[in-house]
């Protein structure tokens, strides 16, 4: 109906212009650029919003993840017979769930001396503590407050009985990262 | 009388049959041709979960992982500038990080793309300069990385378009 209409339009105008046979031309012409044009604009357009795709499902996940790294330590208490030198080390964790701390417990009886525990420069808005590791099933907490994040502390060792020093011993202290 | 018949028979014949065999009829067709644009792509399914389980201890980065168990195929005969391009459905949440990386014969591959944020609207490039032609099973990489600060994520499925344009 609409092209009808334009071809109408088109003879109105040819007829205006003057005699037949002088005015058909233009129309011609006229009715042709218009027929290109809109072949153009069709072309141009589906040209234009051509794409092809394709889809893919992917199913992302991460789980929760609680890591600590802390050295083996040989530790000579009482190197020098006047001093209790401190021994330290780093203690690095990860953990990317919400409200963990770090306990720690020492799980072996042998040896006598008392253990202090000190925790220095700890990285983020952890609180630095300072607790007496002893044999217990129950540990004590470190490091509280630890959520979505990775870090580092010093943990500093002072040994308080410098007279129960006797001979060389291995002990076992078990840090552990849980939920808080 | 019997020779004289002879002969104009087979002159006849001569000159009717030659008449038989120059004797043609013609008929014309027109027939329309015509290539439309084609513009596919194809993948070859979807790739395994990428499930994150490992980190280091004092690294915010967990350990990032990879599939590059699909692939790609795609046939055009539109021009030799046409672009792949890749979003999601939906944008990730800060701190988890979607890399893509198709690669390509027929065009050049801009290798690792983040498309962590890219979704309908916003749409990044992934591979460019595509010539007229097929390129078939071409592999496609996904990296799926996070940082223990950005927490844990449930199991989660992203839908992952490719786009062949122009």
């Amino acid at each position: 109906m609409a092209s009808i209409d334009g071809r109408r339009a088109c003879y109105g105008f040819a007829v205006s212009m003057g005699d037949g046979g002088s005015t058909m031309k233009p129309t011609r012409n006229i009715l042709k650029a218009l027929w290109i044009g809109s072949l153009l604009l069709v072309g141009g357009t589906t040209s234009a919003a051509g794409q092809g795709s394709s889809r893919q499902v992917l199913t992302l996940q991460v789980v929760e993840l609680n890591k600590l790294y802390l050295p083996s330590l040989w530790i000579q208490p009482f190197q020098h017979s006047d001093s209790i030198a401190p021994h330290q080390f780093h203690l690095d964790w990860i953990c990317n769930g919400e409200e963990k701390k770090i306990t720690v417990a020492k799980k072996t009886p042998g040896g006598s001396l008392l253990l202090r525990a000190n925790v220095l420069s700890a990285s983020g808005d952890v609180v630095e503590s300072s607790v007496e590791i002893r044999v217990s099933n129950s540990p004590v907490d470190l490091l509280i407050g630890l959520s979505r994040s990775a870090g580092r502390c010093i943990i500093q060792y002072r040994f308080q009985e410098k007279e129960a020093a006797t001979a060389d011993f291995a002990d076992a202290i078990l840090y552990t990262i849980t939920g808080g | 009388m019997k020779k004289l018949s002879v002969i104009s028979i087979v002159a006849l014949v001569a000159i009717f049959g030659t008449q038989a065999a120059f004797a043609q009829a013609s008929a014309t067709q027109t027939v329309s041709l015509a290539v439309n644009a084609v513009y596919k792509i194809a993948t070859s399914g979807s790739p395994a979960p990428l499930v994150i389980t490992e980190g280091t201890a004092g690294s915010d980065n967990l350990t990032s992982v990879s599939d590059n168990s699909t692939t790609y195929s795609i046939t055009q005969n539109v021009g030799n500038t046409l672009k792949i391009t890749a979003h999601m459905d939906a944008a990730l949440p800060s701190g988890y990080t979607l890399n893509i990386n198709l690669a390509s014969t027929k065009g050049t591959s801009l290798g690792n793309v983040n498309i962590s944020n890219a979704t309908a609207g916003s749409a990044v490039d992934v591979v460019t300069g595509i010539a007229r032609g097929a390129d078939a099973a071409q592999t496609i990489g996904y990296t799926f990385a996070a940082t223990a600060s950005a927490g844990t994520l449930t199991s989660t499925t992203k839908t992952i378009t490719l786009t062949l344009t122009n």
